[in-house]
């Protein structure tokens, strides 16, 4: 993933095919619903003042973001190459698109992280095996994390 | 021509509005939820700078000094408002999956 240039409208990326390859596979694996958020830790009865019930609503947006997303990385136009990885595919996103994306690459982090039992520190075992069952959560903490970091230096220099 | 309400000529007297102390309080206390973000060991830290950045509009110097609040000691106080400001600050950082919640100001 190579950072090809930023300007007021957008930013933009070359995604080699592997990467796309795999944003598109942790995306398209369903994922059932996260814990539901609280309104207050502090009180119940300004939980229940409240009266929100906000995981519907939450789901309701993690699903429809993923799904905008994979619509960018499907569409995206092949162009150049990546070194070392053949053809690329062109990534542009607007500002508030780059927002989604990073927003359901924290959804997979989170879901992957949540379905391991939520481990603290949030980083693999050294003897974890490819057939292990967990494998797969952990491949998905890892790839979308890896990316986040990537995007986040790379349009959001401190 | 004058002012039937006043008592001399080019004089008005304005009468002064009864004000409830309580509801002057009231005032105060519609703006005394705190907003509280909460330490997790998942989200990573620019993520939670950046966060912070787009749902208040602070510079990153403020979004990181509270993002290493939270980090170091479990827990930051963001914003003092109203109930529904807090409340639907609280929605904007659940969005982004930060772990948000709102507490009385003087529980």
């Amino acid at each position: 993933m190579r950072l090809l240039g930023k300007d007021s409208e957008g930013t933009s990326w070359v995604l080699a095919e592997v990467e796309r390859g795999l944003l598109v596979s942790i995306l398209r694996t369903p994922h059932g619903p996260r814990h539901a958020p609280r309104l207050s830790r502090a009180s119940p009865e300004l939980q229940a003042a409240g009266a929100i019930e906000l995981a519907d609503e939450l789901e309701g947006h993690r699903a429809s973001t993923r799904a905008r997303l994979l619509d960018f990385l499907e569409d995206a136009p092949t162009t150049g190459t990546v070194e070392g990885d053949g053809p690329g595919r062109l990534l542009r996103l607007a500002p508030a698109d780059l927002e989604m994306f990073l927003q359901v690459l924290n959804e997979v982090r989170l879901g992957a992280w949540e379905r391991l039992g939520c481990p603290n520190p949030p980083e693999p075992p050294d003897d974890l095996s490819t057939e292990a069952p967990e494998f797969r959560s952990w491949f998905e903490l890892v790839v979308a994390s890896r990316i986040q970091g990537f995007l986040l230096s790379a349009a959001f220099p401190a | 021509m004058t002012d039937p309400r006043s008592n001399a000529p080019g004089t008005v007297e304005i009468q002064r509005p009864e004000v409830d102390p309580d509801a002057e309080a009231q005032g105060i206390r519609e703006r005394d939820y705190v907003v509280i973000a909460w330490d997790d060991p998942v989200n990573l830290m620019p993520y939670v700078t950046h966060v912070f950045q787009q749902v208040f509009g602070w510079t990153h110097e403020k979004a990181q000094r509270h993002m290493l609040e939270v980090h170091e000691q479990g827990r930051s106080a963001l914003v003092r408002e109203s109930f529904e400001m807090a409340e639907h600050h609280v929605h904007a950082l659940q969005k982004y999956s930060i772990n948000a919640t709102i507490e009385p100001g003087n529980p």
